[in-house]
């Protein structure tokens, strides 16, 4: 699944470890998410999209 | 987010205990039963210390995971533990079945956990193959 996760980061000048912090997960996770080694469960998902002030739509696509 | 959560510390300190408990437990047996030659009862007892901090090992792990909040982190632990299950399982059915008609020489049973810590590191390599992160659990 793509997603828009360093687009939005790096429109926010935040690291990956800022994000990390705010989403309370590992820098890890955040790199996984952005290059789609891993596709978060819904309730990450809905989590980053409240981060962003987003819908889950606007950040994660259809392949 | 630190990687060392109260999770992986609470992980630490019972490995800590269990190995300390197993080891006692080795030495224990050795002494009781080979040196000092207690009655069987009491050798059966004294022999199931280290056996039992082995399954200590293994609720500590599964613990672990079940506590770790990090889902991403979570699912590497469990994908690291299902390889290394598959691997000692896999080498322990094909040397069982080798050696029921005597082609290898016998193994005792609990090397089995020796094969499942190599299979952790097979795991752990193969976390970072596919997914880039070891897969050490915050």
């Amino acid at each position: 699944m793509k997603n828009r996760l360093r687009v939005l980061r790096a429109e926010r000048e935040w690291s990956q470890q800022q994000l990390a912090d705010r989403l309370e997960v590992s820098r890890q996770s955040v790199n996984a998410i952005e290059t789609g080694k891993y596709d978060p469960s819904l309730p990450l998902a809905f989590r980053i999209a409240d981060v962003f002030g987003l819908t889950i739509e606007q950040i994660f696509l259809r392949d | 987010m630190s990687r060392f959560t109260p999770v992986r510390r609470q992980y630490l300190v019972r490995t800590l205990v269990v190995t300390a408990i197993y080891a006692a437990g080795i030495f224990a047996a050795w002494y009781l039963i080979v040196k000092v030659g207690v009655s069987r009862p009491i050798a059966f007892g004294v022999a199931l210390i280290p056996g039992l901090a082995m399954v200590g090992m293994f609720y500590n792990t599964l613990s672990m995971i079940t506590a770790t909040q990090d889902e991403f982190m979570r699912m590497l632990a469990v994908r690291q533990q299902l390889i290394a299950a598959g691997f000692a399982l896999a080498v322990a059915s094909v040397w069982g079945c080798l050696e029921m008609f005597d082609l290898v020489e016998h193994v005792e049973a609990f090397y089995i956990v020796v094969l499942w810590a190599i299979g952790l590191f097979v795991g752990q390599f193969s976390n970072r193959i596919t997914h880039g992160v070891w897969g050490e659990c915050p």
